[in-house]
């Protein structure tokens, strides 16, 4: 297609309309090219990505920075508006929470006596490490979210990402200095579950919505609204327990999960190496 | 002949159009806590694209766009090439028909946009389909569309004034002023 000349000075593109032609259509090739890599797995693609990834991560840090010291200001003000209330209400927390920690530690007090008599191999422990994100969630296509950390820091594919709140997602890519979460919500993201008091086990399954679902339950499923979600552990990847969301509606057997995780407004989260 | 030093200051007027859209696209890969807006940011990136594609063909080319894209799929984690591709396809299609929306008004150049912006965004859904046999919930897709086209006038006007500092200085620059 010919382009205009100005009076401009131009320094982009070859003057010669052949070699603009063939420079367009080895680009459109190479993408395509990639696309098709991409589709088969394949490690070469995976680390141009890690790459990339490892590259622009320091960049979006900064450029973060100032996002996140207005959002900071911003939850400063509204904290500082109900402060009153808040205070009010931590107290009379406080007070329940102190007859639940006396609970809590007869319970455990038990618990240690009673796996002592039975001679319980204990559980592996799990390490954190805790990471920021710096980039968006992803566009309408994809939930996923980059943080700060990678092998050099200790992460690994598959391992599981909470926040306070409870889990956020999976490693899905690990670069040098960065890696990728897949988002509870992204329609790639399949996490054994199991429902706290039915003892049903499932996988949620995203679908790129807020509200994932429960997958391959029974046909006589007793899971209800308001049913808790917490990971089953299942498969060695992820510790058993970690709340994953509640059951917010049960229609014609499709089962939705509001996850207790807001992706969105979560500004750092920690990364478990947990394995059998 | 021109000096050197100006051949300096005209490569860095012609880098202004691709320094805008990296800015651009930085922005809008970063973390800003934005809430459900995350879903359904403007897709920012295309902003610059599109106008300059339009505006100063040459100084948007096609492999600054390719490498736009793989920046994009990288930090996003679509497949690596797939917004590549779209962005070349964009580009094309806007520059098969710059010669007829060139010299319309901005509401024309408006319209145009917010129907050449469709056609990325249809592409993402197929080839998202061929790739992962499912298909995107539509309603992001359509915010997204519908925030960007809300997003393009004011764009627009800055860059307007962006694009008629470059012409001037670069004439200065090349007549010797």
């Amino acid at each position: 297609m010919p382009i205009k000349k100005t009076h401009a000075t131009y320094f982009f593109l070859p003057d010669r309309q052949w070699l603009y032609r063939a420079s367009l259509v080895m680009l459109v090739t190479l993408s395509a090219l990639l696309l098709i890599m991409s589709k088969t797995n394949n490690p070469a693609v995976a680390g141009l990505r890690t790459h990339i990834t490892d590259a622009v991560t320091p960049v979006l840090e900064v450029t973060a920075s100032p996002m996140n010291a207005v959002h900071n200001a911003g939850v400063w003000l509204v904290e500082l508006v109900h402060m009153h209330s808040e205070n009010i209400a931590l107290k009379n927390e406080k007070i329940e929470l102190l007859k639940w920690q006396a609970q809590a530690k007869a319970m455990q007090a038990e618990n240690e006596s009673l796996r002592a008599l039975l001679k319980v191999v204990p559980a592996k422990k799990s390490t954190y490490i805790t990471s920021h994100i710096v980039s968006d969630l992803g566009g309408p296509y994809v939930h996923s979210a980059l943080i700060n950390s990678g092998s050099t820091q200790g992460i690994k594919k598959d391992e599981a990402v909470v926040s306070e709140n409870g889990l956020m997602g999976r490693v899905m890519d690990v670069g040098t200095s960065s890696a990728r979460i897949l988002l509870l919500s992204d329609m790639n993201s399949h996490i054994p579950v199991i429902a706290e008091h039915a003892h049903e086990k499932s996988i949620l399954v995203g679908n790129n919505t807020d509200v994932p679902t429960l997958s391959y339950l029974s046909a006589d499923s007793k899971i209800k609204v308001g049913e808790r979600i917490v990971t089953s552990g299942d498969g060695g990847i992820f510790p058993q327990g970690i709340p994953v969301g509640v059951v917010t509606s049960v229609t014609k057997g499709t089962v939705k999960v509001q996850p207790y995780v807001d992706a969105s407004v979560v500004e750092y989260v920690s990364v478990i190496d947990y394995s059998f | 002949m021109i000096p050197p030093s100006r051949r300096l200051q005209l490569l860095f007027l012609a880098l202004i159009p691709a320094l805008i859209t990296l800015v651009l696209t930085i922005f809008f890969l970063s973390s800003k806590h934005v809430g459900g807006l995350s879903h359904f940011m403007p897709l920012l990136p295309l902003i610059p694209v599109f106008y300059w594609g339009m505006a100063q063909a040459r100084d948007m080319p096609y492999w600054f766009v390719f490498l736009l894209g793989l920046l994009m799929d990288a930090v996003t984690g679509l497949p690596l090439g797939l917004s590549s591709l779209l962005y070349i396809a964009f580009l094309i299609l806007l520059h098969s028909q710059r010669k007829y929306i060139y010299k319309e008004g901005f509401v024309m150049k408006w319209a145009f946009f917010a129907a050449l912006l469709a056609a990325p965004n249809i592409l993402s859904c197929l080839m998202l389909w061929l790739f992962y046999a499912y298909l995107p919930a539509l309603t992001p897709v359509l915010l997204q569309w519908l925030l960007t086209v809300c997003c393009y006038p004011v764009m627009h006007k800055g860059f307007d004034r962006v694009f008629d500092y470059i012409l001037s200085r670069r004439w200065q620059l090349l007549h010797g002023h």
